[in-house]
């Protein structure tokens, strides 16, 4: 509704040609019942722009070439081809070699490093396997006879040193063992130490050997077998020979709680004992190869200790220092 | 849109953007480039501008390109220009023109732009919102504020005529 108060607003809208027909001609009534506005709708219809139809774009030709130009530049550009012979002059300077050098530098330095621990854990490794293979042997150590050609025991102490006593001829050498045996203290099953004394015994095997010839030579062995307890066993033989062995066996530890190289020693006693030729030799010197680098050995076995023997339920055991850890 | 629409846009609004340029500029050289220019980026555009609604986005980017001009040169030395052009003149309709000339200058550069594209080319409020990113109810509010500036100059004028 169009009232004195809102005309102004409705002539607006109706010079903007945004009313609709209704609206138009409410307006143009309203004007015709007050000629006191006319004024007022005139200014306003005076105020509207026409557009000078003279006027016109003076260079149209250029617009419709715009195309054209565009089309004619993407052809150039799509046949351009670069100019080969035009190179950069000093490309050396652009190169960066001391960049290289120390790229390479640093990863050799990493890979040494690398390979220096990788080499310390296999040694620890492959030094603590031997130990655990034949946990209970010791250096064995050659006494008593100046005239025998030295006996050189391997660097732990196997008995693969013994079995090399074993075959040479018999004579009246005296040969003195220290062995020494740390477990875990948990009793050992019999038939399992029985195994393991069957298969990595050449002292027993040498005793076992029908062969007239072949010969033991252990003149003396000491055996210390050294439980959580500290049970020590001492096992010493004197001019054992395969035929009338002389040996005298002191153990303190039952049967069953003994390890495979105890075990080992017995039944070669059994085998081979005369107790009227019982020769205790304790020779301290120090053997071939006992040195720094066994003093770094035994420490090293030390923390890394494998048990010969399994607890009451089977499982074998790891002693790493203090701690034990059980293997599946 | 395509060579032969992009042709047809030229042809048939080339001159109303050009009188809706160069009434705001007031300098021949300068609308030219404008239209210039806005034809070169239609063109280069043309892929993505549908062909009916090639007219707003040309009037959109005159638009755009004139404000950036008007902010580079800022000629605002015009408006005296045209006053004192308004004063020589002698016959009652050229009076008028040039009064109305006179009365548009005067307008800030929003408030001519609404009102030429209203009274030039017609559009309604949306579309000279959707033209110079107004909504439209600025467009309203800003073209009767300009209606009625340009009615009291002319009102004021035949007053010391």
């Amino acid at each position: 509704m169009i009232t004195r108060d809102n005309y102004e607003e409705f002539f607006l809208l109706y010079i903007d040609n945004e009313l609709s027909v209704a609206n138009r001609e409410a307006v143009e009534r309203f004007i015709a019942h007050h000629p006191d506005l006319q004024e007022d709708w005139k200014a306003l219809l005076h105020c509207r722009q026409l557009p000078n139809e003279q006027l016109v774009f003076p260079d149209k030709e250029a617009l419709y070439s715009i195309g054209a130009q565009e089309e004619e530049e993407d052809d150039e550009f799509l046949h351009y081809s670069p100019d080969l012979s035009i190179v950069f002059p000093d490309k050396a300077s652009l190169y960066k070699e001391g960049d290289n050098k120390r790229i390479v530098w640093l990863p050799w330095l990493r890979v040494g490093v690398a390979a220096a621990t990788i080499g310390i854990v296999a040694l620890l490794v492959v030094l603590s396997g031997h130990h655990t293979t034949v946990p209970s042997v010791a250096q064995p150590i050659v006494k008593n006879n100046k005239n025998a050609p030295p006996v050189t025991p391997a660097a732990t102490g196997t008995l693969h040193s013994i079995e090399g006593q074993a075959t040479r001829p018999a004579d009246d050498r005296a040969v003195v063992h220290k062995v020494k045996v740390k477990t875990s203290g948990q009793t050992v099953p019999h038939d399992l130490v029985q195994q393991q004394a069957e298969s990595h015994d050449p002292v027993r095997d040498a005793a076992l050997d029908p062969t007239p010839a072949k010969t033991v030579d252990i003149t003396a062995t000491r055996v210390a077998v050294t439980t959580a307890n500290v049970t020590t066993t001492t096992v010493t033989t004197a001019n054992v020979h395969s035929n009338d062995a002389i040996a005298a066996v002191q153990t303190g530890i039952p049967r069953n709680e003994s390890s495979f190289a105890t075990e080992a020693l017995q039944q070669h006693e059994n085998e081979n004992h005369d107790p009227e030729n019982n020769i205790l030799v304790a020779d301290e010197s120090p053997a071939p190869g006992k040195g720094k680098l066994r003093g770094l050995f035994r420490k090293v076995t030390r923390t890394f200790g494998m048990t010969a023997d399994r607890d009451k339920d089977g499982q074998r055991e790891v002693l790493v220092g203090a701690f034990q850890i059980a293997l599946k | 849109m395509t060579e032969k629409e992009y042709n047809e846009c030229v042809t048939l609004y080339a001159d109303n953007v050009y009188r809706f340029i160069l009434k705001n500029l007031r300098q021949e050289e300068d609308a030219r480039d404008v239209v210039q220019s806005a034809y070169e980026k239609l063109w280069k555009n043309r892929s993505g501008v549908e062909a009916g609604k090639s007219k707003s986005y040309l009037f959109t980017i005159a638009y755009h390109q004139m404000i950036d001009h008007l902010r580079k040169i800022k000629r605002v030395e015009l408006r005296a220009e045209f006053r004192e052009e308004a004063k020589i003149s002698d016959q009652p309709v050229s009076q008028l023109k040039a009064a109305l000339e006179v009365a548009l200058a005067r307008l800030n550069d929003t408030q001519r732009s609404l009102v030429l594209l209203k009274d030039y080319e017609g559009y309604s409020y949306a579309e000279i919102g959707q033209i110079m990113e107004l909504t439209e109810s600025q467009v309203k509010v800003y073209l009767h504020r300009a209606r009625l500036q340009l009615k009291s100059y002319l009102v004021s004028l035949e007053n010391l005529i």
